[in-house]
């Protein structure tokens, strides 16, 4: 009576699904055991992750910008999102990847940050040789919060597309191309049951892949040859979907290379399609699957009238104009405009960061423009929980 | 419409025992008995609208051994207030079943409801809800009981909770050494 004993193990799972947050989660684990073998099973596990998603998120770590003054890329570092539950120290130092550049392993100058996954980032030093068909490229797969790196080298001179795959076992999964634009895969795993600790190419099917058009949480997504259709693979099993293209998208470049993927603010892919004219059209696919439908249709002439530097000619559809835009985060974009004399000389780059929601947008730097982009950070999930009786 | 809560006798409950009333009479545990909107009762818990439907309700009372009078007028009350309050269909389909709907923050007057119980009492009305198959009054408690174990350490939890910690001293440091993310330091 009038106890919380008293509630059956399915209400108490309610309970824990609206803790939102994940660590409030495993304070209520680390309570007792009873609570501990309910939130420790796998299956209420990944019903709080789709559940509380938002909430997995920490911040986005961001690699550094390049300094003019001493020829330097600054150290990427980490911003808290404001919305995070999790308990942060105020300046983020819990995730500070400062470890990194201790040992002389790594530097910090030439390293960056190539992509995020389920509490891991992965590292590239992109070392360009005179022949560059030959890039060499070493990689460090880093976990801040266990403040722990490996290195691994790749199995050859490609250049990298990385991805991380993160399931237990834990494997780091590749995609590599070279000048060609010649894909392959392939997975370096620390298993040893798996032949760990090297690299093992798997069969994918890369003959389609063209340019990578960008990446959300769950898959990569790249554009395929012949312009009609477009590759994606979940980060999560590696395999490959092909789905088509906006219908409706009038492509200034047959080619569609003016065709990019973000994540929308739910996490779902949109598709953002440059038009002639600074039109920037934004796709969103139903629920459920089916055609991209449009979702929206900006004019970049109105968002960015009331700019500092904006000229009427950057968004008038003119030959010399090239406007391109940049993902930076989850609905999140820079649009960045350069004008080009007969010379074909590129002259005064300007961009200005878009919110693809509220449409709201502010003048960058056309450094930050190319290099602000965001890797989100999310806790390594699910939790490890071992069952303790 | 206004109605007859907790000290609801027998003798009354008689006189207004005609064939097609608009409420029905619960019996608690021990003996008290409630009446509550018929159409409110069948709307906000799927059991009692299956006893409804199969015509296994009592006018004189029907039982509900397994809640107390305290939870019950809570149940009845909660019935009365939601029939009382801005009718809003979204509700009714707004239960946090794995994977589906979105849970719906509480509303203001649910909030306040369940904000004046005691600990003992809101733990009864959890179980009582859950009995029922009341899932908007199951949504409401439980996001009661989660929002008094937010911001908690574990040690503040298991103060509020009259948890007893059954792990030892190596278990717990265990725990806190793998998922020290989800930790302040102290």
């Amino acid at each position: 009576m009038g106890d919380i004993h008293g509630i059956p193990d399915d209400v108490l799972e309610l309970v824990f699904l609206l803790l939102a947050s994940p660590a409030y989660l495993i304070h209520a684990a680390s309570t007792c055991k009873r609570w501990h073998g309910i939130i420790g099973h796998a299956r209420f596990l990944s019903s709080f992750a789709s559940v509380n998603r938002r909430h997995l998120g920490a911040g986005s770590f961001y690699n550094g910008r390049y300094i003019q003054a001493s020829f330097e890329y600054a150290r990427p570092s980490f911003v808290a999102s404001s919305s995070s539950s999790l308990p942060l120290v105020l300046d983020g130092c819990r995730f500070s990847i400062d470890f990194l550049w201790s040992d002389n392993v790594v530097d910090s100058k030439l390293w960056k940050i190539v992509d995020s996954h389920g509490g891991l980032l992965l590292m590239a030093k992109a070392e360009e040789r005179l022949d560059p068909t030959h890039w060499r490229v070493d990689m460090v797969v880093c976990d801040p919060l266990a403040r722990r790196y490996k290195t691994i080298f790749p199995p050859m001179a490609h250049r990298p597309l990385p991805s991380i795959r993160t399931l237990p076992p834990r494997r780091v999964m590749c995609v590599l191309y070279d000048v060609h634009c010649h894909y392959r895969g392939s997975m370096f795993t620390n298993d040893t049951k798996l032949g760990g600790g090297s690299w093992h190419e798997y069969a994918m099917d890369g003959k389609k892949l063209r340019s990578f058009m960008g990446r959300t949480r769950a898959f990569l997504y790249w554009h395929d040859t012949g312009g009609r259709t477009m590759t994606a693979m979940d980060r999560s099993t590696a395999e490959l979907s092909y789905w088509g293209l906006p219908q409706s998208a009038e492509h200034r470049d047959k080619q569609g290379t003016d065709m990019k993927v973000a994540a929308g603010e739910d996490g779902e892919p949109r598709i953002l399609a440059m038009g002639a004219g600074g039109v920037l059209r934004v796709f969103a696919m139903p629920r459920g699957g089916g055609e991209w439908e449009a979702e929206k249709t900006i004019q970049l002439s109105e968002v960015a009238a009331g700019l500092p530097g904006y000229l009427p000619s950057y968004f008038s559809g003119g030959e010399e104009v090239e406007v391109w835009i940049n993902v930076t985060d989850a609905a999140m974009v820079t649009v960045l405009v350069s004008t080009s004399t007969f010379w074909d000389f590129l002259m005064e780059p300007w961009a200005f960061r878009l919110d693809l929601e509220t449409l709201e947008a502010e003048l960058v730097d056309i450094d930050d423009g190319v290099s602000d982009v965001a890797f989100p950070y999310e806790v390594p999930w699910p939790p490890v929980l071992q069952a303790r009786t | 419409m206004e109605v007859d809560k907790g000290k609801g006798e027998a003798e009354e409950t008689r006189k207004v025992a005609e064939a097609d009333r608009d409420t029905v009479t619960l019996k608690s545990s021990d003996g008290k008995l409630f009446e509550v909107s018929k159409e409110a009762a069948a709307r906000l818990s799927t059991v009692l609208a299956g006893m409804i439907a199969g015509g296994s309700i009592d006018d004189n009372g029907t039982d509900l051994k397994q809640i107390g009078s305290e939870a019950l007028e809570n149940v009845v009350d909660y019935c009365n207030k939601h029939a009382n309050s801005i009718p809003s269909a979204a509700l009714i389909s707004s239960s946090i079943s794995f994977n589906t709907a979105p849970f719906k923050e509480p509303e203001e007057w649910e909030r306040k409801f369940v904000d004046r119980l005691s600990h003992d009492a809101l733990f009864d009305l959890v179980e009582a809800a859950n009995f029922l198959g009341m899932e908007r009054l199951l949504d409401v408690t439980c996001h009661k009981i989660s929002e008094m174990m937010k911001g908690k350490s574990p040690d503040q939890i298991r103060e509020v909770f009259n948890i007893k910690n059954d792990y030892t001293k190596e278990e717990l440091e265990e725990i806190r050494q793998e998922l020290a993310w989800a930790f302040y330091d102290d």
